[in-house]
């Protein structure tokens, strides 16, 4: 529910749903009291904090069960890939707490994480960046010394640094293994120009809407900070191609370059959610997380207009007030 | 023949000669020449009659118009947009 610096989805998919339906009863899931959507005005109208899915699914599954008793709520739409990640295998034990989700299958995410990406690739017909799996920092420096410097180290769902030799190698790699454990993803850095396409999969192959940016500005950590909005027919078949093989089932993100050498796009990853820009098109009247909404309760959705070329975003960040007698139910640790 | 690009026809020119490309998302800024020449070319114009509107409504002689129309489609080439 982050949206300073580094944000979430979160704060977004909820702003957009009270856009869509001001009443709508949303409860929001923080895993820290300074989240600042929970204080902004289009914010969850209550928070509960959680424990990181590192503290594993009976734990979390505990928590969701305390909170539903607290607030009651009917679906759950996690948006951060480690939620969804754990989530994906768990459907039949969350609709025993009276919990319903839409998730990607656990064997659909397995396939499309970056791991398994070139694989994927390869069987749908999408050019990637060379990719190798290290299990520890030894192999993750012999197929960086195989690659050629420099190389991506990529955690496998967060965290990615531009390492130049073994030593950079070796520090990007510690640190993603320390805060997110293995494996490791050794990727040979395509030089280009970032593009990202957002949608929603139908789950039989065809897509019920989708919006591809370039990104204008990137910051520090690779996020960007402001798109504009592209129609390239080539990235267009690229993208149902992918979602036509995955029978991709609601929201995700695909991120590309488009690589100098040879104006071919290159696909880095597949996120199975909404990317932080999310309400960027619901501006212009694209609500993708109202029609998410839609499409996990029915399985049909409203008409997502395709945004137009050139209508571009910026991130603007703002303070959002909050007060300490708000912040003190959320400072409890759920640590099981 | 008529073998006109969709890329051309795709650009979003405005008067003051900003040129969005919709296919890269790069965006350009043209001289008052340039935007007429692209104008032109989208309307269908061939090489000869580019040159000939230039001819017509510009102060320049035949041989530095034609040199500076080629090296113009040639930048145009490099860009996909022909």
């Amino acid at each position: 529910m982050h949206r300073g610096d580094n944000p979430q989805p979160g704060g977004s998919i909820v702003a957009d749903i009270r856009r869509e339906w001001p009443d709508a009863e949303v409860v929001g899931l923080v895993y820290n009291a300074y989240e600042s959507a929970i204080y902004a005005a289009d914010g969850p109208q209550v928070c509960h904090t959680m424990p990181y899915p590192t503290a594993g699914l009976p734990i979390y599954l505990e928590r969701l069960a305390e909170v539903r008793a607290a607030t009651p709520f009917d679906w759950l739409i996690p948006t951060l890939d480690a939620e969804i990640t754990m989530l994906a295998g768990a459907t039949e034990r969350l609709a025993a707490l009276g919990i319903q989700v839409r998730l990607p299958s656990a064997g659909l995410l397995a396939r499309c994480g970056k791991a398994k990406l070139p694989a994927l690739a390869e069987s749908c017909g999408v050019e990637v960046p060379e990719t190798a799996v290290a299990r520890d920092l030894s192999e993750a420096m012999e197929h960086a010394g195989r690659m050629g410097y420099p190389v991506f180290v990529k955690g496998a769902f967060y965290d990615a640094s531009l390492a130049r030799d073994a030593a950079a190698v070796a520090a990007a790699g510690g640190a993603i293994l320390a805060d997110w454990g293995p494996p490791l993803i050794i990727q040979e850095p395509s030089v280009g120009t970032e593009f990202n396409v957002m949608g929603i999969g139908d789950g039989d192959g065809g897509l019920l809407g989708y919006c591809a940016v370039r990104k204008l500005i990137i910051s520090d950590k690779g996020k960007g900070n402001g798109s504009v909005v592209v129609q390239d027919p080539r990235l267009d078949e690229i993208t149902r191609r992918v979602i036509a093989h995955t029978r991709w089932p609601g929201p995700f993100e695909l991120e590309f370059v488009r690589d100098a050498r040879d104006d071919g796009y290159r696909l880095i990853e597949i996120n199975p959610r909404f990317p932080a820009w999310v309400g960027f098109p619901a501006l212009s009247g694209a609500n993708f997380s109202a029609a998410a909404v839609e499409w996990m309760v029915s399985g049909r959705c409203r008409e997502l207009p395709l945004p137009e070329p050139g209508t571009f975003f910026l991130r603007h960040q703002i303070e959002v007030c909050g007060r300490m007698d708000q912040i003190s139910g959320l400072l409890v640790q759920h640590v099981g | 023949m008529n073998t006109q690009s969709t890329r051309l026809d795709d650009l979003m020119l405005n008067d003051r000669g900003f040129v969005f490309d919709p296919n890269t998302g790069e965006s350009y800024q043209l001289s008052a020449t340039g935007l007429q020449c692209l104008r032109a070319l989208q309307r269908g114009a061939t090489t000869a009659a580019v040159l000939a509107e230039l001819l017509e409504t510009r102060e320049v002689d035949a041989l530095t118009a034609r040199a500076d129309l080629d090296a113009f489609l040639w930048e145009l080439n490099q860009l996909g947009w022909l």
